[in-house]
């Protein structure tokens, strides 16, 4: 074959990971060899980031070994990593921002003075110096990093994990915000580092990427490895078939009911940065899906929908009327409703009883009269509501951080039953849930649709919006790529459409 | 950038104005005898707004300064009138410093209490403390004339405040600018996350930072036992406002990682002079703390004005 | 019936903190006599409900703050600046209404201050009512120089809210039943109260749900103030002058006093938990301890070095409740 057998750096067996009730991770055996640029692909939620925190010492793996160069590690720190040779450049760029890009590379080994407890500046420099000529980078290390623009900080990030010499590097979706350019300037980096030998993971959506500088792809599933293949085994879609191939099974409801007038019109809809001429419309009693990977600007429609966002552009519609909408207060004046995608930190009071966190939206129009609330209605309707969505819990008066993933998000759908809402704008709703909350939370779902209410379902799992969705809009780059009825959708077309070029 | 170096400019633009405004406003401003009034005095100032200078650079805050100093003060001062060495006076100060640091930073560190009210409790408590230490009223006595001479001598001509403050913020610069425990305060205050993922041990910076604060608290009290000769109880109160004025005014940003005690040494200058162009124009002394006050206010709002993030904010901030 | 039962536990449950206060105070009431026997007498009984009293009606103005997450350091001054203003104002010849009147706008006037320059400002609660206490603290003093101010021709409708009784109870305790009644009905009762909790407990949860976080906020630092006025207003109404203070740091003022009440009181200073009754409760206990040191001897100062005990031992209590809030919240590290 010609190949020179390389040798395996970084190797992870059997590893697991358990987040409460849900399985992360399972099983998963990668190998990592010396000097390849090794990429991992599957959807989001698929265990890509949870696989790299792992490793670069964030998380603590709750089963399985990761061995580096043949022998067993355990990192408790992410610095243990790091010391270990394992360098990790996240989403987010790590960096002090305030101070210069040598210091920020040699943060917590800045070097000493001989018998002295000063830092020797000069050197600091000189070897900040050394790293981006070696690199090929031509960054002045006396900056401060907020004074880089993106791509420059990345770099630095670069050049941080070559200077502690590095024999992994890990990159979550570097390119992300950079323009082509500055997207050229990456690449050349990573040759630099393929030149040191330096074995890169790395972690994107854009299969341009992955197949012009993969040596090899992992593909993950559900949190599962799929498959590792060698950079000629594989085009596109081969691998979108096993990022999303799965059988769907029959767990959604059949959804019945009739799909009516327009409830929602969007008009060329835009918010900078995030996404452009947005145009769709939502019947009463319909589902539609929105689909799309990270940045591709489905969640930000959401939020933008609801009222969450400043300096949008554009028209909505609602029931004919143009909507006015400049907080959330407004939107569900309204009638829109949202569910947020992070129930914890976004919509729930964890500390506070459930009648408090059902009722909270609805309180000036359901439950009270001139301001002094009826505390029985709200104990009736509450119970109603929790009796319907069949929410386990010790009684109205216990509090969300007491109850499941499940039943939280229950409680947080609930919210939006108390009163007749027009639109129900959903992010990832069972994100987290069980198996047995999520089918209840969808039947749900569905009554309300049934009832007349538009429904619009940001979800990052297939299967949910393919199951509950009589029509997917698929959304890349901030752009509306495709809209899909129930009919026409397939995994394959919407990752088709999702997928960045 | 160019906003960032006009914003760098702010103290020392104050400064010459000060100066300026002052020489019209009051004849005996620009004379040497004043300026050397100005720096003698505001050598326990200085001490304190270092100390507050390292826990605003972490972006948490020290409220208890003024107890610390009236509590070494008083022991100093106990200590002085019994005879006692001087090295031992400035050990024991030293300690309590020390002790009164470490236990503000367990508090805010381990049991997890918000830095004001960890500070604001041990500053009742230590003024608590020191009156129950001299029973309420200043103690009885006064100290030697040798022991006056920690603060009233000259060195080589120079009253020997001067060379404190000095001193002070020279050896203050070299820690911040040029020790990793310096860079490492820089960067816990300007990255908390950042600074934990490579690596440098934030608690263990924070009680340090507060140990810093607590010490110079400590020697701040031991040159006012010095000034005044007695040990009076009913002293540092207002210091640690005048200390997050002088350090706001020096460019030191509350959010902590900004500014630094260069900054503060300007920052004493301009609140020193102000301070004595109202004593000059016979301003009521109770009006200070209203200028100081408003000058926190608004440097405050001003420098919080930056923080508009990287614009790319998806969600309305709240 | 099953409801019945099921009701009492929820009470109970509920109510577990409150509970464990009243019977605090029970106890110190039992025992308290029996460390002295000036307790029982009826000047001293007189003396620790109006100082109850005083502390009280400010400890839950200071509730509501700490209630949204935030603090008021400076109602100490406000009490100061109300006491001056209004003695003034009536040596001057105003009428009571006007007076009273100006008073509270006056107050209304700091906590919009306050309140703005911490929503909108976006500057820290400690920074902001620190500043204030010290700007109002130096306005009292340029106006006073330190010295008192002796009423003059204070008409006796003034004098009767702070020294007469109704029946066998002095009105500054009437009116701090009244003002529980009212606080307590609001938070159980009226939406307002419910805004508070949820704006405390999660602010972006809040404005998610469509809860006006700014306007909330604003206002409980204006209620903050306004129950500082009439506390202020009480206690120059029992003299009839105003007395400046020279402790020079309030930090032995009231607004340690109500601080203290609410801690113990079971609020968080995170925001989101607490109760006006355990406030209350708080108060009680606070001002029973106030009132006996002096009777068993302990000084002022030790009270102090007690009294800042007693906070940060609250304080610790009550953080390590909502740490185990905010660790599952920290479980948030699964971002895709």
């Amino acid at each position: 074959m010609g190949e020179q057998k390389r040798e395996v750096v970084l190797e992870l067996k059997g590893l697991k990971k358990v987040f409460g009730e849900t399985t992360v991770l399972e099983d998963i055996d990668i190998t990592f060899l010396k000097g390849e640029f090794h990429a991992l692909v599957g959807e989001n939620g698929a265990g890509k980031s949870t696989i790299i925190k792992t490793i670069s010492g964030v998380h603590k793996p709750d089963g399985g070994q990761i061995l580096l160069y043949g022998k067993k590690v355990k990192f408790n720190t992410p610095n243990d990593a790091q010391r270990a040779g394992i360098s990790t450049l996240f989403q987010e760029i790590q960096e002090i921002p305030e101070m210069t890009v040598a210091e920020n590379i040699f943060l917590g080994r800045e070097p000493r003075r001989s018998g002295s407890v000063l830092i020797n500046k000069k050197q600091l420099n000189q070897d900040a110096e050394r790293i981006m000529e070696e690199l090929g980078l031509s960054i002045d290390t006396t900056q401060r990093m907020c004074e880089l623009p993106v791509s420059g900080r990345k770099m630095v990030e670069i050049a941080r994990a070559v200077s502690q010499q590095a024999s992994v590097v890990i990159m979550d979706e570097p390119t992300a915000n950079l323009n082509a350019e500055e997207i050229n300037a990456l690449f050349r980096m990573i040759d630099a580092l393929k030149e040191k030998k330096i074995t890169v993971i790395y972690i994107s959506h854009r299969m341009n990427e992955v197949f012009s500088l993969a040596d090899r792809v992992t593909v993950l599933r559900d949190g599962k490895k799929i498959d590792t293949l060698d950079s000629n085994a594989y085009d596109e879609k081969s691998l979108i078939s096993m990022m999303i191939g799965r059988e769907l099974t029959e767990m959604y409801p059949k959804r019945q009911g009739e799909i009516g007038e327009v409830v929602l019109d969007v008009h060329n809809f835009s918010l900078d940065g995030f996404f452009q001429d947005i145009s769709f419309q939502v019947h009463a009693g319909e589902v539609v899906g929105l689909a799309g990977l990270d940045s591709s600007g489905a969640t930000a429609v959401t939020k933008a929908l609801f009222g969450l966002c400043s300096k949008t552009r554009g028209e909505v519609f609602c029931g004919g009327r143009r909507l006015n909408i400049k907080n959330p207060l407004d939107s569900i004046r309204q009638k829109l409703a949202y569910l947020p995608e992070d129930r914890k930190t976004q919509g729930l009071f964890l500390n506070q009883n459930l009648i408090f966190n059902y009722t909270i939206s609805s309180l000036w129009t359901r439950f009270s009269k001139m301001g002094v609330i009826n505390n029985r209605e709200e104990k009736e309707r509450t119970e109603e509501v929790t009796k319907a969505l069949k929410v386990k819990t010790k009684g109205l008066y216990s509090r969300p951080n007491e109850l499941s993933g499940g039943n939280q998000q229950k409680v947080l759908l609930g919210r939006w039953m108390l009163d007749d809402y027009k639109v129900l704008i959903l992010e990832e709703p069972t994100r987290g849930v069980d198996v047995g909350a999520k089918s209840e939370i969808y039947s749900q779902i569905n009554q309300l649709a049934k009832k007349g209410v538009a429904v619009i379902i940001y979800s990052t799992e297939m299967m949910e919006l393919l199951g509950m969705s009589d029509r997917i809009l698929v959304f890349s780059t901030g752009q509306l790529t495709a809209s899909l009825s129930k009919e026409e959708a397939t995994q394959e077309k919407i990752m088709q459409y999702a997928l960045v070029r | 950038m160019k906003k960032r170096e006009i914003t760098q400019m702010i103290p020392v633009a104050m400064l010459i104005i000060l100066m300026i405004a002052g020489s019209f406003l009051s004849a005996n401003f620009l004379t040497v005898n004043n300026f050397s009034n100005i720096l003698q005095y505001a050598v326990e100032s200085a001490f304190i707004a270092i100390g507050m200078t390292f826990v605003l650079l972490i972006g948490e805050i020290d409220l208890s300064v003024g107890s610390v100093m009236a509590f070494a003060s008083v022991i100093a001062a106990k200590m002085a009138l019994a005879k006692q060495n001087i090295i031992l006076i400035l050990l024991v100060v030293l300690l309590i410093g020390l002790v009164c640091g470490i236990i503000n930073g367990f508090i805010i560190t381990q049991l997890r209490v918000e830095p004001f009210m960890g500070t604001l409790v041990m500053m009742m408590v230590m003024r608590a403390c020191t009156f129950l230490f001299t029973g309420g009223g200043p103690l009885t006595g006064s100290v030697d004339a040798s022991f006056k001479q920690i603060i009233k001598g000259n060195i080589a001509n120079i009253p020997i405040g001067i060379w404190y403050v000095v001193i002070a913020f020279v050896i203050a610069y070299l820690v911040t600018a040029k020790t990793r425990f310096g860079r490492h305060v820089y960067a816990v205050g300007g990255g908390e996350e950042t600074a934990k993922l490579f690596g440098v041990r934030v608690e263990r910076i924070k009680m340090m930072v507060y140990a810093v604060s607590g010490i110079l608290a400590a020697l701040s009290g031991l040159l006012v036992t010095a000034r005044i000769g007695i040990g009076e109880p009913r002293t540092g109160y207002d210091y640690e406002m005048t200390a997050i004025t002088i350090c706001v005014v020096g460019g030191v940003s509350m959010n902590g990682g900004k500014g630094g005690v260069q900054g503060t040494f300007i920052g004493l200058m301009v609140v020193s002079m102000i301070k004595n162009l109202m004593n000059l124009m016979n301003i009521d002394v109770n009006g200070q703390p209203i200028v100081t006050g408003i000058i926190i206010l608004v440097t405050a709002l001003v420098v919080t004005r930056k923080a508009k993030g990287s614009g790319r904010e998806l969600v309305r901030e709240i | 019936m099953k409801n019945k039962n099921e009701t009492r536990k929820i009470f109970f449950q509920e109510n577990k903190n409150e509970i464990s206060i009243a019977i605090l105070v029970v106890i110190l009431l039992i025992v308290s006599p029996m460390l002295s026997e000036f307790f029982l007498s009826s000047a001293n009984i007189l003396n620790l409900l109006r100082q109850t009293a005083y502390t009280a009606i400010a400890a839950i103005g200071m509730y509501f703050v700490i209630l949204i997450g935030g603090i008021d350091l400076s109602i100490g001054s406000t009490i100061q600046i109300v006491g001056m203003a209004s003695i003034i104002m009536l040596n001057h010849g105003y009428s009571m209404g006007i007076t009273i009147v100006s008073i509270l706008l006056l107050s209304v006037g700091c906590g919009l201050i306050n309140g703005i320059l911490v929503t909108i400002g976006k500057l820290q609660p400690f920074v902001v009512t620190l500043v204030m206490k010290e700007i109002m603290a130096g306005i009292v003093l340029i106006t006073t120089g330190g010295a008192s101010i002796s009423g003059q021709s204070i008409p006796d409708s003034f004098m009767v809210i702070g020294t007469g009784y109704i029946g066998i109870v002095p009105i500054p305790v009437i009116i701090m039943i009244l003002v529980f009644i009212i606080a307590f009905f609001v938070m159980k009762k009226m939406i307002y109260g419910r805004l508070l909790f949820v704006c405390g407990s999660n602010r972006r949860a809040a404005y998610n749900s469509g809860v006006n976080v700014c306007m909330i906020q604003i206002s409980a630092y204006v209620l903050c103030s306004l129950c500082a006025a009439v506390s202020g207003l009480l206690i120059v109404a029992r003299t009839g002058a105003f007395q400046p203070s020279t402790t020079g740091q309030g930090a032995t003022g009231m607004e340690m006093n109500a601080i203290a009440a609410v801690v113990i009181g079971g609020a968080t200073l995170a925001g989101g938990v607490g109760t006006v009754t355990g406030t209350m409760l708080g108060a009680l206990l606070y001002g029973i301890l106030a009132n006996l040191f002096p009777l068993i001897g302990v000084s002022s100062y030790l009270q102090q070095l007690i009294q800042g005990l007693i906070i940060l031992v609250a304080v610790i209590i009550s953080v390590k409740d909502s740490q185990s809030i905010v660790q599952k919240m920290k479980v948030r590290l699964r971002k895709l």
